[in-house]
């Protein structure tokens, strides 16, 4: 019936079977995609220290779904004339924020280039993209041996006079794992008010299985003049009966920040803003931040979340769009399991999580959703007793079959008695709607 | 054949229950049924390394998902086969790059561009299976055990994935007449 398709697909297969096998890098690649699962995977919670916020785990480096950023021809020519400003655009695309990419067509990119070498390590600060309260910082590490493998242990900026930063929250990557030895990744700031400190060191402490290293690479940062556009809102919005107040927009050049209030008496707990976006007239779109810090905690019921910015922009009319939020019932906002049976006691409608299992000090669960989902559901724990339990560690697996393996570790010194009580920070359940919010 | 077998399956037993070496003598097993799948959804070498490092580390977290290890190598070909089908969506392009045309083939000889193209052009269930079936031999039967579908609900698939792909490729010959 279908004899030639069969036929054209096996000639198909025959070309395949002649093709060039480079054994040596599948090698190498099967042995750094195992050595990451083994140790990389491990995610170390965000480090609270740095604010007297609670930061929003950042989803550094879970790629965007938003299409691809288009250059204007103008921009294009610039880049052809300035030497190295393509390599940044290109560390600026990876991001997916067209906001940023802005920035940096309207020169708020300052190429730095300075470098540090350390035990055949090369370390290289790219470039700086910064307004009054944000800074973003691209670095790369080139490494002349046969090195792989690098983690980041920290990464931060200390300013050259000795005085403290304001109060921010800070988030840096993991390293983009390129095949060929060269590493790129950020540095990143949001501060609560801006800064006036303009000569920093970066301070970097990386290792991997061999050796560890430490850099401090200085560089100055260039003022920018205060430029946030303030809009004063307090619209009253209801998304499935929960009633969220769009408080205030700020639109800075480098990112847009929405200051929202959830009303205490709303029945569902919003963990997360999953689709909102900004729109202006034409209907052109600035999606949520995706990298770096996406949202901040200011209490239990307001928080502000990002967006990419439109300041270059400038639009005539602008729209708050809310679409999708993940929330779940309030009386359900947590999980409760006993480690020693092995068992759920408790967990929130739609049955998500399933096998519990304790493997070492790790306790594992399955988690069934047809998306993957990549946000880290584990918060505070808490034994019988009311005592709370530390966690650094938690771990999220990718998705296969629609099954993924999620799970958290209690370092064994800490006793505790069972069942445990865990709060989710975030869980794949969600409320939809459709609201639109005039901003200008 | 059959002491092979058993071996295989105990390999596959040792990976699930934690076991380092018989997880990587596993990918050692099936790597170059994992490049080849990669090469043809990427086309493109450096990629298709890629994959197969983002692949060791997804089977690896995930293998104790695998509920039967005699089908090991589809569900490594199936992760091979998802995470492809995502980086194309993400990156939105399928492209034919020259390097890759010269590994792959002669300049004279692009029939196999014709129905690659043709290939990329289906639905990702009708290319799957249509990869599945004919890139690696893996029979109906075990395509519906690893789908948990009724065999001769796959068999209904594949003869539409077929027409599908004559319909694509008709379509390109009459275009090609004009």
């Amino acid at each position: 019936m279908f004899e030639n398709e069969e036929r054209e697909l096996k000639n198909l297969k025959e070309k395949y079977e002649n093709v060039d096998i480079p054994l040596v890098e599948i090698d190498e690649a099967i042995q750094i995609g195992f050595q990451n699962a083994k140790e990389v995977m491990m995610i170390t919670k965000p480090k609270r220290k740095f604010s007297i916020w609670s930061i929003i785990a950042a989803a550094i480096f879970l790629f965007g779904i938003l299409a691809s950023i288009r250059v204007s021809p103008t921009f294009a020519d610039y880049l052809t004339k300035v030497p190295g400003m393509e390599k940044i655009v290109e560390m600026v695309r990876v991001r997916h924020d067209k906001g940023l990419l802005s920035a940096v067509e309207n020169k708020y990119a300052q190429k730095i280039g300075t470098s540090q070498e350390k035990n055949g390590i090369k370390v290289t600060i790219d470039s700086v993209i910064a307004d009054e309260q944000d800074i973003v910082l691209f670095y790369t590490i080139d490494s002349n041996s046969k090195q792989k493998n690098f983690e980041i242990d920290e990464a931060y900026l200390k300013p050259s006079n000795g005085e403290k930063l304001p109060e921010h929250s800070l988030s840096f990557g993991g390293t983009v794992d390129k095949v060929k030895g060269q590493y790129t990744s950020t540095v990143e700031y949001d501060f609560d008010k801006p800064y006036e400190q303009q000569d920093f060191n970066l301070v970097l402490k990386i290792k991997n299985e061999k050796q560890s290293a430490q850099f401090s690479i200085p560089l100055s940062i260039k003022k920018h003049e205060k430029t946030n556009q303030i809009y004063e809102l307090n619209k009253t919005v209801m998304i499935d009966d929960q009633k969220i107040k769009i408080k205030k927009v700020t639109i800075y050049p480098l990112r847009v920040a929405v200051q929202v209030e959830m009303d205490p008496s709303n029945s569902k707990k919003i963990l997360d803003f999953s689709d909102i976006k900004l729109v202006d007239q034409n209907g052109e779109v600035w999606s949520k931040i995706t990298n770096g810090t996406t949202a901040k905690n200011i209490s239990d019921n307001e928080r502000i979340v990002f967006l990419q910015s439109n300041y270059f922009k400038d639009p005539k009319e602008l729209y708050f769009v809310i679409n999708k939020l993940q929330a779940i019932d309030k009386e359900d906002e947590y999980l409760l399991v006993d480690t020693e049976t092995q068992k759920i006691l408790k967990q929130p409608n739609g049955n998500f999580l399933s096998d519990i299992v304790k493997e070492g000090d790790t306790i594992f669960f399955t988690l069934n959703t047809k998306k993957e989902f990549n946000y880290n559901m584990i918060g505070s724990i808490f034994d019988a007793n009311g005592k709370e339990i530390e966690s650094n560690e938690s771990y999220i697996g990718g998705s296969v079959s629609n099954k993924q393996r999620i799970g958290f570790k209690i370092s064994s010194r800490q006793k505790y008695m069972n069942p445990i009580k865990i709060n989710l920070v975030y869980f794949p359940s969600y409320i939809k709607g459709d609201v639109k919010v005039r901003v200008k | 054949m059959e002491g092979l077998r058993l071996q295989d399956h105990s390999l596959v037993d040792r990976a699930i229950k934690g076991d380092e070496q018989a997880f990587l003598s596993i990918m050692h097993e099936h790597k170059i049924s994992l490049y080849k799948t990669a090469l043809a959804y990427l086309k493109n070498k450096d990629e298709a390394i890629e994959a197969i490092q983002e692949v060791t580390f997804r089977a690896y977290q995930n293998i104790k998902t695998l509920r039967e290890p005699s089908y090991v190598k589809t569900w490594l070909i199936r992760i091979m086969i998802n995470y492809c089908q995502d980086y194309i969506k993400k990156n939105n392009r399928v492209t034919f790059d020259d390097e890759y045309i010269s590994q792959i083939g002669t300049n004279e000889d692009y029939n196999y561009i014709e129905i690659e193209e043709a290939m990329s052009q289906l639905d990702d269930t009708q290319r799957q299976l249509l990869h599945l079936k004919y890139f690696h031999d893996i029979k109906i039967k075990d395509i519906a055990m690893m789908w948990n579908r009724p065999e001769g609900t796959v068999k209904t698939w594949l003869n539409k994935a077929l027409r599908s792909l004559r319909g694509i490729l008709e379509e390109k010959g009459e275009n090609g007449n004009v």
